[in-house]
């Protein structure tokens, strides 16, 4: 049985074939039917069915939609792989479920027809920043933890350590993510993913163990470059970003675009790389997700900008419409669309695809959606923090 | 005009238990319905993969749901004392359920077997399901890692 259970014997084990609603009828499924192997009335746990194993995991998944409860489903699948392999059945995708679940969601990208609210708190003594979903309207609640970062200044550049646990910040461990590096102006910026693209083929490392798993090089690859500049009023106005997306085609924005969904964080030995702990979720678009480098050196790559202020007159400031979810003036906060400069100027150069701002002392709202992933949406706004680009 | 009499379904337990039901009660369950279809409802129809035990748990559940005059929240009230019963009865319920093809005690008994799953560490899943942890030592740090993540 392919649960690992122990087998059993006895009749009390339905028809595999029988799926809740849907059943077939057979010449064995009927009562009338004389069982040699009737069962005693004991039964067990291991005799549970797949199928029925199934419906009660949609059950816990569909009532524990929302953290901190949502760790019921996280915890089903480590109680041994077939689970696991149920659980990920059963689990969509942030992008069609507006939910992470597990670590790799953080990589994968939001939601297409809504903003997906998170917020980032500053904590300036230890120079550390936190990514938290919000799980109410507030602007601000208990979160459910996503993803720290913190700031490493070196003699020509500034780091950002980009990490699923706040206390292991060491590039060495299964929880760093990626970094961003500044460059010593802190006008341009790159973001480093651990890992290859969704679809772009594995760099061999120096060691030759293979062992069925997948070699991949020290994580330091390049997914994105953001640059700050001043704009034609210089320091009177708001600053221009750029946001050139290497790891997404310009084609995932448009009808029937996909963007690439990381499934897995390799489990490699100990020796080629250090431990990326964390396991395959299947996306929904199993065939699709394989966009990444090649179709953006073909459709050349996503690239976005800040909307662009207006002046208010009245309030003699430069104003965005936040809807309410930022609501304190700073030079850090943006709207990022799609860039035209891709094309022609559409209706998708409307849409706010990112959106960063002040909300509290050392607190920020960062609403993302589709295309982004949360860990590209978090190292886009610590770019904002260090920037040196300023408006008077 | 009063409808005509209603049938009566004899079941037969797999412990040679006889129950009388309402025809239009028992159908809930799409196996006896069924058979009732197909014309093998003359004689007592056996059942025999539910005990009689269980099937008179059945048998409360579908009279209830079957009654037009409960409503949403007196069934609610219903199931919440319904599923009140020993772990080892709830998969009993579920096997049963599942056998018999009855949607409604289906939902609710895997509603109750969630809940009380939810209660319970991965350690003791397994124990109660007899299952055999098959990560590897680096798979199982992986599953831990994920687990402090969701439960950080």
């Amino acid at each position: 049985m392919k649960l690992g259970l122990k087998s059993r014997s006895q009749r009390v084990i339905q028809d595999c074939s029988i799926v809740m609603g849907s059943r077939k009828r057979g010449e064995n499924d009927y009562c009338c039917v004389d069982d040699e192997n009737l069962s005693e009335n004991y039964c067990s746990w291991s005799d549970l069915p797949p199928e029925l194993l199934r419906e009660v995991l949609i059950k816990i998944e569909e009532s524990e939609s929302k953290w901190p409860l949502r760790k019921h489903v996280v915890a089903f699948a480590g109680v041994c792989k077939s689970w696991r392999e149920l659980t990920m059945e059963v689990v969509r995708i942030p992008e069609f479920s507006g939910e992470f679940t597990f670590p790799i969601s953080v990589k994968q990208p939001g939601p297409r027809e809504s903003l997906l609210q998170c917020f980032i708190k500053r904590n300036p003594s230890t120079q550390t920043y936190y990514l938290n979903q919000s799980l109410t309207r507030a602007l601000r609640d208990n979160g459910k933890f996503l993803l720290a970062a913190r700031k490493c200044r070196r003699p020509t550049c500034t780091d950002y350590i980009i990490s699923l646990c706040a206390d292991d910040m060491s590039k060495g461990s299964g929880n760093y993510i990626g970094k961003l590096r500044s460059n010593f102006l802190g006008t341009k910026f790159v973001v480093y993913d651990a890992l290859p693209p969704a679809g772009a083929k594995m760099v061999k490392s120096n060691s030759t163990r293979t062992g069925g798993t997948a070699q991949v090089s020290a994580g330091n690859h390049p997914v994105a470059h953001i640059s700050y500049e001043l704009n034609a009023l210089g320091a009177r106005g708001p600053r221009r970003m750029q946001c050139v997306m290497d790891a997404i085609p310009a084609s995932a924005i448009k009808p029937g675009g996909v963007a690439p969904t990381q499934i897995n964080f390799p489990i490699s030995s100990a020796e080629s790389f250090p431990v990326i702990p964390f396991f395959r979720t299947k996306s929904s678009h199993s065939d699709k997700t394989l966009s990444g480098p090649l179709d953006c050196q073909r459709d050349g790559s996503l690239v976005l900008g800040n909307k662009a202020p207006a002046w208010h007159e009245h309030l003699q400031c430069w104003c965005l419409n936040f809807h309410g979810r930022v609501t304190l003036a700073s030079v850090k906060n943006f709207q990022l669309v799609v860039s035209p400069e891709n094309g022609q100027a559409g209706p998708e150069h409307e849409k706010v695809i990112l959106q960063f701002g002040k909300v509290g002392k050392d607190v920020y709202t960062m609403d993302y959606s589709y295309p982004l992933s949360a860990f590209q949406a978090f190292a886009i706004c610590l770019s904002s923090f260090d920037t040196k680009i300023a408006c008077e | 005009m009063s409808s005509p009499e209603e049938k009566t379904l004899i079941l037969k337990s797999s412990d040679n238990e006889e129950f009388l039901v309402k025809e239009s009660v028992a159908v809930q369950c799409i196996t006896i319905k069924n058979l009732v279809e197909d014309g093998c409802d003359l004689d007592a129809i056996p059942l025999l993969n539910v005990d009689s035990k269980n099937l008179a748990w059945i048998i409360e559940f579908m009279e209830k749901y079957a009654d037009s005059t409960s409503t949403d929240a007196e069934k609610k009230d219903f199931d919440t004392e319904f599923v009140k019963k020993p772990f080892n009865d709830v998969l009993g319920l579920i096997l049963a359920a599942n056998y018999l093809n009855f949607p409604a005690l289906m939902d609710v008994m895997c509603d109750a077997c969630a809940n009380e799953m939810k209660l319970w560490s991965v350690e003791q899943v397994r124990e109660k399901f007899h299952i055999q942890n098959d990560y590897t030592e680096e798979e199982e740090k992986a599953v831990r890692a994920e687990n402090f993540w969701a439960f950080e």
